[in-house]
């Protein structure tokens, strides 16, 4: 019974519907900016030697789709996108956002290369695809002159992407482990792999956009490797943390933030994309009261 | 919060965490699950990657072209096309490489014709593999080898 009553405190205490919407808007919108990235439709333009489908592509034997079904499956996405952040038909919108995102990915990622940092986007809209998102703030509410309670229905979305965003960050601490072992952090390791990437990345392999003055340093210095790849694996394995209390969460998020300026400036693994997925650590209705305060203290 | 809906939150809650949990402690990847297994490996070990080079007349002198960039390569980026090459090799299927790097070429040429990039008229084309390792304060040492070349 106890256990229980800890499940639903942690999954269905009430809150503010704003909450939720805040986070649909920042999430959508910059999903839409990184969709503008990458152009689906050049990838029909690649060698049909090149097809190596991956995932349920792979699981239902399905064909690489034509040009012109890419194309129109694109606009229809960042449609949805669109429609998503402004909570214009929210639940239709998400619905169509999340298959769409999951699809093209899919198609994208079926060329035999991958890169990380789409893949938590993709587990977020499934997310949303089932949450009330848009009860505030959105156009739907705006028509139909509604206000939402606060409720459970907006506290566990955000916490499932709190679920699935340490885990993320767990997995990649638990795979070093099971790769390397402690030497991962114990060892050189950490200076080869900024040897490989300052050498890689010269040979013009990589696009980088930050100088190879900070690898420099941190080479340097072979106690600051040393000390970044404890600190790196220690806050990878300690990221389910964030699920217990308000001050691990504050402490954790603030570090695996600090852990992914340092890895774009020093790997040169850009993870800007995935810095939206921060709106859901913040206390937005907080924040708004703060505003409102703020702006009645200045009015007096 | 109806009790029903509670239920399929709950499920829904405990499929999503045993998938990505699943993945991220017994490895392997099935998009968007996966687990995050980037530079969790050794690097001491020698690293290898590929590179596509083209080779230009200039006046009477050859000379090498370098695909870095995305508009040569269209539509892979240098990075996506070595681990694409690299995957084709890892999967046994060594045969599919000549005719996808011929399919770039033609692509580069179509794309040239239509003045969609900048890029020289190519002559010949080379795959090449490169092995590089790294010792320590040595540095690197960087070996090159071609995989095979291809006439226009």
């Amino acid at each position: 019974m106890k256990q229980a009553n800890r499940w639903d405190q942690f999954w269905f205490s009430t809150s503010d519907p704003g909450d939720l919407a805040i986070c649909r808007i920042l999430f959508y919108s910059g999903l839409f900016f990184t969709s503008l990235i990458e152009s689906f439709t050049s990838w029909s333009e690649a060698p049909p030697e090149f097809w190596q489908p991956v995932s349920f592509f792979n699981l239902f034997h399905i064909a690489a789709p034509s040009a012109w079904m890419i194309l129109v499956l694109t606009v229809l996405w960042r449609l949805s996108l669109i429609f998503s952040a402004f909570g214009f038909y929210t639940r239709i919108s998400q619905v169509v956002a999340a298959i769409l995102s999951t699809y093209l990915y899919v198609f994208f990622y079926s060329h035999g290369f991958l890169h990380h940092p789409y893949q938590l986007f993709v587990v977020i809209c499934l997310i949303l695809m089932f949450a009330k998102s848009g009860e505030a703030f959105s156009v739907d509410a705006w028509r139909t002159k509604k206000t939402s309670q606060p409720s459970g229905e907006f506290t566990w979305p955000v916490k499932m992407v709190w679920v699935v965003w340490c885990l993320m960050f767990f997995a990649a601490g638990l795979a070093k482990l099971r790769n390397t072992g402690l030497s991962w952090a114990t060892s050189e390791n950490m200076q080869d792999i900024l040897r490989h990437n300052i050498y890689y990345f010269s040979q013009g392999l990589g696009h980088r956009q930050v100088s190879d003055d900070w690898p420099n340093l941190f080479l340097q210095s072979p106690w600051l490797c040393q000390l970044s790849a404890i600190g790196v694996l220690s806050v990878e394995l300690l990221s389910p943390l964030i699920l217990f209390g308000r001050r691990p969460r504050l402490i954790l998020v603030a570090c695996i933030f600090t852990m992914q300026v340092g890895i774009w400036y020093v790997l040169f693994v850009d993870f800007r994309p995935q810095l939206v997925c921060y709106a859901f650590f913040l206390p937005w209705s907080r924040i708004v009261d703060c505003m409102k305060l703020g702006r009645k203290k200045y009015a007096n | 919060m109806k009790t029903q809906k509670k239920i399929f939150v709950s499920f829904l809650i405990a499929v999503m965490t045993s998938l990505t949990l699943g993945f991220a402690v017994f490895g392997g990847e099935f998009f968007p699950f996966s687990s995050y297994s980037m530079y969790s490996g050794s690097f001491k070990k020698t690293a290898r990657w590929y590179t596509l080079e083209g080779l230009v007349d200039n006046n009477g002198q050859e000379q090498t072209f370098n695909f870095d960039r995305r508009e040569f390569l269209y539509p892979f980026r240098p990075q996506e096309f070595s681990e694409a090459i690299e995957s084709r090799i890892r999967h046994g299927q060594m045969q599919s490489v000549i005719p996808g790097v011929q399919g770039l070429v033609k692509n580069y040429n179509r794309r040239q014709a239509l003045a969609l990039h900048q890029g020289p008229t190519l002559h010949r084309y080379r795959l090449v593999v490169h092995r590089v390792t790294y010792g320590g304060e040595q540095g690197a040492s960087h070996d090159e080898q071609t995989m095979f070349e291809g006439t226009l």
